[in-house]
């Protein structure tokens, strides 16, 4: 079977909110926080994400073990005026409720049938593991949002998206990486969609949009990289040993 | 197979199967309807190859994940998978002339939905046990004398976090703490001069109705509750006075002290209360709640000295920077240090301390006194120790250590106290 024929172009149905799709999006909302209601307390990792946040980025403390992203969101929302407590619940409730679109968008690029994508989205909105997601304090809700909404940019790329599609996909890798490090399986999902433009338009085009896509996926990462993260363990241990040192002054 | 299983937890069981037999249904048509092959997706051969890559890893590395979460990420997978099963049976359904596909359409979405409401749906009257418990504790922390809490639970951190008390000692979680472990937990501070809580997870069969190791009247149990549905598990906590162990060990010997430096337990435990700031714990004679370790330009020789008397010091000899260390972590507010130091002349050493978090980060080393052991042959300091200096926020512990750079210096009768005691 022919992936795609040479210069063929798929015209996709085009995402679009219509009624029943607000409500299995206002379903997703309500089920969400009826899980939160039953689910008050927070997890312990939801109270060490808080704890790194609050010393973030401590000159003094340990960088956190795992990449920054949930820790800047929640330091975001706390400068805004939430308590630490409500910002988290909103990044997780927000990325949970987001994803419901985002798979809605995708099994539409797939089948090209809105059925399926409401359908899809129905699913989402009802799937209790999502939602179970939605209602802890993690990293897993928003590296979910990011990672399949990345997916979603491809498929748009390979359906005959533009630079703007390359620009979101870019940049929701970047997210994605900076939330956990298995966002980097991403980059192998770049190498495919890249096989297949690079196929289907020729190498200019794949170029072009290659070009795009990794420009603010790099600059999220480099912008990362400048915070204390995980990739600041050596410089704890080297900093632990001069204390040692300098203790016997 | 563990992370097969993982995978459909995270995702999920029956939704899991669902999904699987969608796969199935899809595989069947591509090899055996050939007239329906070609309406399968064209997108669907990247995100194939994708989906094998993404599961594939997960599986292979999965010896270290422990979690279901791990999985997580490919619950949407799920839900396309879920998507093609109610497409591939409405197919099939239409190859077999079935009428009212619409039908079977809308009851397979119904059915899908239905399994997972049901699972989101369930009341758990237990659910805000941890904010009750949290709120007990606080009351009865505000009404006692210096309160700390020790724990192995899980549950510690929340129950800071909800109670607002920060002056813990933690110790490695255990999901079934045994009657050993708690009493290795309560032993290091039966020198602390304040009121002890312990938070445990009962699960019945492991702990009696008061705490083991430790006098039953010594205890009592302030807060116990279920922690869920199952009623498997309680979350409780005792409170003791720290003085009345030790009364009960010594007999009335009482003594008011944060620290224990006489030196005369002889065994080394090798288990500590926290962990070490230096993994570089050196095995051998040490005394028991004492941490030792050098770095590695070291070559020290550290025991414990049996004097004419029949009391125990410790003793070092050599060169190089060697660190002796409490494993207790003390207060951060004003307090005084005393201990006799002798040894050879001109051997010098400093009394420094490390200063953490509550959550066992290491925030700053710094010295507190700077010697060397005079003509005499011996010293008797006695140390001021002010607060770290930390946010009020954001309360911090120590650890008191002796590090030692050269020479042959005999330690004995370290004290810790607390200044306002001094002065009364």
């Amino acid at each position: 079977m022919m992936l795609f024929r040479k210069n063929e172009m798929i015209s996709p149905e085009r995402f679009s909110w219509n009624p029943v799709f607000s409500a299995i999006f206002l379903t997703g909302i309500l089920l969400r926080a009826v899980a939160l209601w039953q689910n008050p307390v927070m997890s312990r990792d939801a109270l060490t994400y808080i704890r790194y946040a609050a010393n973030f980025p401590s000159a003094e403390g340990a960088a956190p073990p795992f990449p920054v992203m949930l820790i800047l969101l929640l330091r975001l929302l706390r400068g805004a005026g939430f308590s630490w407590e409500t910002a988290g619940w909103l990044i997780n409730l927000t990325a949970g409720a987001l994803l419901i679109p985002v798979m809605y968008g995708i099994v539409l690029r797939i089948w090209n049938d809105r059925k399926w994508a409401l359908l899809a989205a129905l699913f989402t909105a009802v799937h209790p593991g999502l939602i179970k997601l939605s209602i802890v304090i993690q990293r897993d809700s928003p590296y979910l949002l990011f990672f399949w909404g990345c997916v979603y940019f491809l498929l748009c790329l390979l359906t005959g998206g533009g630079w703007p599609s390359a620009v979101a996909a870019g940049i929701l890798t970047g997210c994605a990486v900076m939330t956990r490090f298995e966002g980097l399986e991403l980059f192998f999902l770049w190498g495919i969609t890249a096989g297949f433009i690079w196929k289907k338009y020729g190498a200019k085009k794949m170029l072009f949009l290659g070009t795009v896509t990794a420009l603010p996926c790099l600059l999220i990462l480099a912008a990362g990289l400048c915070l204390p993260g995980p990739w600041d363990l050596g410089s704890i241990w080297a900093r632990r040993f001069l204390f040692l040192q300098k203790a016997g002054l | 197979m563990r992370a097969f299983i993982q995978f459909a937890k995270s995702s999920f069981e029956p939704l899991f199967g669902i999904a699987a037999g969608g796969v199935c249904l899809a595989v069947l048509v591509f090899f055996f309807c050939r007239k329906k092959r070609e309406d399968l997706p064209r997108l669907f051969l990247p995100l194939l190859i994708f989906f094998f890559v993404s599961a594939g890893w997960r599986f292979i590395f999965s010896s270290a994940p422990k979690s279901a979460r791990y999985f997580a990420t490919l619950i949407p997978w799920v839900v396309i998978g879920c998507t093609l099963f109610v497409k591939q049976f409405t197919d099939l359904c239409r190859m077999f002339s079935v009428r009212r596909i619409r039908a079977v359409f809308f009851l397979l979405a119904a059915v899908i939905t239905l399994i997972s409401c049901l699972k989101n749906f369930h009341w758990n009257p237990y659910r805000d046990y941890m904010i009750k418990l949290s709120r007990i504790f606080a009351e009865d922390s505000a009404a006692h004398p210096h309160p700390i809490l020790l724990s192995t639970s899980s549950n510690r951190i929340r129950l800071q976090w909800y109670s607002g008390f920060r002056h813990t000692a933690g110790a490695p979680i255990q999901k079934r703490p045994t009657a050993e472990s708690l009493a290795e937990l309560v032993r290091p501070f039966r020198y602390y001069d304040g009121t002890l809580y312990v938070l445990t997870d009962n699960f019945g069969n492991a702990l009696g109705p008061e705490l083991p190791g430790v006098p039953a009247s010594c205890w009592t149990k302030i807060a116990s509750t279920w922690c869920d549905n199952r009623k498997k598990r309680r979350a409780e906590i005792y409170r003791m006075k720290g003085g009345d162990l030790l009364k009960r060990e010594h007999s009335g010997s009482r003594r008011v002290s944060l620290l224990n430096g006489s030196f005369e337990g002889k065994s080394f435990s090798g288990k500590f209360l926290t962990s070490s700031p230096d993994s570089k714990v050196a095995a051998g004679s040490c005394p028991e709640g004492w941490i030792f370790y050098q770095d590695f330009s070291g070559k020290g020789r550290i025991g414990l000295e049996k004097e004419p008397g029949g009391n125990h010091r410790l003793l070092w000899e050599g060169r190089g920077e060697t660190v002796f260390c409490s494993a207790q972590m003390l207060p951060d507010e004003p307090l005084s240090a005393d201990f006799t130091a002798s040894g050879a002349p001109d051997s010098e050493f400093a009394v420094i301390r490390y200063v953490f978090t509550m959550d066992n980060r290491l925030v700053k080393t710094e010295q507190l006194a700077y010697l060397r052991i005079p003509a005499s042959g011996s010293v008797h300091p006695h140390i001021a120790i002010a607060p770290s200096g930390g946010p009020a926020d954001a309360p911090r512990r120590f650890r008191l250590a002796f590090m030692f750079f050269h020479g042959r210096i005999s330690l004995d009768d370290v004290g810790i106290t607390r200044l306002a005691e001094k002065e009364k």
